[in-house]
């Protein structure tokens, strides 16, 4: 019951931001429209690269425009469905959380689903021209890729939440968050062939941009069902990681004042 | 029956003060800590239905003590219930027994239709689909939105989207409601009809008010008993009509004249500010009426135009402090 109860209130929660973004549908479509041009955009100067280089430690020219596509629908899933993570330190230090805390529901759905950025439709088109054209990727190899990218947006939403939770100790860090989130992204979008263990180990962790981009890749590369199952192990941890962080931090913001915070 | 009980309620912030010594200084040797109190061994009762102002100057500590009592935040010592649970070890629970309304922070979607952000509340909340119609319903007809719920919020003016707001803090029926500053930014005639719907919801569900306002206008429209707290400490608790009496007697009556230099002798008229064409009187309405005041104005003088204005909230704190030393801190039991 208490299940139903809340996979009910998360639907009309997702209905409703998506409801909401799409109620302007001009700038919903000019949003996502010149978001699927940056992305092409973006991609170009790869091409530019491999006409001079045959390829980076491994990695072919498709394998760049599958990566990329993947990154491109993490990214545009996170923004479309929980636009309200790229606020959510602003939110927590202008003491936005009052209403949502007021709720007998838990605080973070309806917090990073304030939001919705048409941008991400844009991202997630690209994804396809990135997988099926660019990246020579089958058809068939489409429901994997999906599914893997999907887990891949889970722990980018994760991440980007836990970065963001950073506010709750340090209340005047707004763009020490904008600083990791930019970093992520730019991880996220390079190659990630096995560099060394040190290297690795904060891609596997702190910095996850392994489960982002690196084994959704070779998951449908090599067709490698254990990088799968470790995307998908990823997104769980990521996300009960990020509510406990975010529950912690929370025990800050209830000791806390908006006002005597900002010192 | 008691809704809101605190009992010797206290919250201090730990503030550690910006360091003078540089970045690797403040790193390596942080300044210490010190606590600041934003409220003191607070104590108060309020029944069931009761319709309660609960007001201070800035800083005073009401929208502390307001989150204590939604579970926001901890107090640092002392107990408080509202509808019977301990609001920061039930928040959850108390949620579904009291509605908030924060004045400057919306939870209407602003772009979709009022009704959208009505449907999404009842699944908050869990309340049946049936039950939430009626409730709308009645809702509706109280605070006179039913010709704008298939509007974008995003439409509404300032005044609709406030009746809006409280209509939807009150969706799933609670048994307490907390206001915070409700019509802040609000025009004259929207801040009237606004009090009347509120009496009138009070009055008709025996809902149990507990509002924060500088406006002494919503403190005697609304309320029937009046909390004076400053700098965190009680400093008053009396029925509004002993307030009324006692601090808050005096009208502001500002006269614009085409006389160059005004001027209106009357018992109990003050004038606190003359200017060329322009005079503020303060007007002691026990011994002269308001009326009999403007109608004199009328008499003697070209009256152009004329406002007449409540007390503003921090007088009446001033004139309590002003009073003698039983004023200071009189309770009345809930």
């Amino acid at each position: 019951m208490k299940l139903r109860s809340s996979l009910l209130y998360l639907a009309a929660l997702l209905r409703l931001t998506v409801t909401e973004t799409l109620a302007r549908p001009l700038l919903a479509a000019t949003s996502a429209v010149m978001m699927f041009g940056n992305n092409l955009i973006f991609f170009l100067v790869w091409v530019i690269y491999f006409a001079n280089f045959s390829n980076i430690r491994g990695w072919i020219l498709a394998d760049l425009a599958l990566l990329i596509g993947v990154v491109a629908w993490a990214f545009g899933l996170t923004v479309f469905l929980t636009g309200g993570v790229r606020d959510l330190a602003q939110t927590i230090v202008d003491g936005r959380l009052d209403i949502h805390l007021g709720r007998p529901r838990h605080p973070l759905p309806g917090l990073l689903m304030s939001r919705s950025l048409s941008s991400g439709l844009g991202d997630m088109a690209s994804a396809f021209v990135f997988w099926l054209w660019l990246g020579g990727i089958g058809l068939g190899d489409l429901p994997l890729l999906v599914a893997v990218s999907t887990a891949a947006a889970i722990v980018l939403a994760a991440t980007l939440t836990i970065s963001q939770c950073i506010v709750f100790w340090l209340p005047g860090a707004l763009s020490l968050c904008e600083d990791l989130f930019n970093m992520l992204m730019m991880v996220a979008f390079y190659p990630q062939h096995p560099y060394g263990f040190a290297v690795r180990l904060v891609l596997f962790t702190v910095f996850p941009t392994a489960f982002i981009s690196l084994l959704p890749v070779e998951a449908v590369r090599d067709h490698d069902p254990q990088q799968a199952l470790a995307v998908l192990g990823a997104a769980v941890v990521y996300a009960g990681l990020a509510a406990l962080v975010f529950e912690r931090g929370l025990r800050r913001y209830s000791s806390g004042n908006r006002v005597l915070e900002l010192r | 029956m008691t809704a809101i009980v605190v009992d010797r309620l206290s919250k201090s912030f730990r503030v550690r003060p910006p360091s003078a010594r540089g970045v690797l200084a403040a790193l390596l040797r942080p300044e210490p800590a010190t606590d600041v109190p934003a409220v003191r061994d607070l104590s108060f009762a309020i029944g069931r239905g009761e319709r309660v102002a609960f007001i201070g100057p800035n800083g005073a500590g009401k929208s502390t003590t307001l989150k204590m009592l939604t579970g926001i935040l901890h107090p640092t010592s002392g107990h408080a219930a509202v509808a019977g649970f301990v609001p920061w070890r039930q928040r959850r629970q108390l949620a579904h027994r009291i509605g908030i309304v924060f004045g400057q922070r919306s939870q209407l979607w602003y772009h979709l239709p009022v009704r959208g952000s009505f449907d999404l509340l009842r699944r908050i909340y869990d309340v049946d689909r049936a039950a939430a119609a009626a409730r709308l319903a009645r809702l509706a007809a109280i605070f006179d939105i039913g010709g704008f719920l298939d509007r974008p919020v995003a439409e509404l003016s300032l005044g609709q989207r406030i009746r809006c707001e409280i209509a939807a803090a009150l969706l799933h029926a609670p048994a307490v409601l907390l206001l915070d500053e409700p019509t802040i930014g609000l025009d004259v005639t929207a801040k009237s009809a606004l009090r009347d719907h509120l009496t009138a919801l009070a009055r008709d569900e025996g809902t149990t008010v507990l509002l924060t306002s500088h406006d002494t206008g919503d403190i005697e429209k609304i309320c029937d008993r009046v909390i004076v707290i400053d700098h965190g400490r009680l400093l008053l608790d009396e029925p509004l009509e002993r307030l009324r009496r006692d601090f808050m007697q005096r009208r502001a009556v500002v006269l614009i004249t085409a006389e160059e230099k005004p001027a209106l002798d009357m018992p109990g008229v003050a004038v606190s500010t003359a200017e060329p064409y322009r005079l503020t009187l303060s007007v002691d309405t026990a011994i002269s009426p308001v009326e009999r005041v403007v109608g004199a104005a009328l008499l003697r003088l070209t009256v152009q135009d004329l406002v007449i204005e409540n007390p503003p909230l921090e007088d009446i704190v001033k004139a309590i402090y002003r009073g003698d030393g039983s004023m200071e801190q009189r309770h009345v039991p809930g």
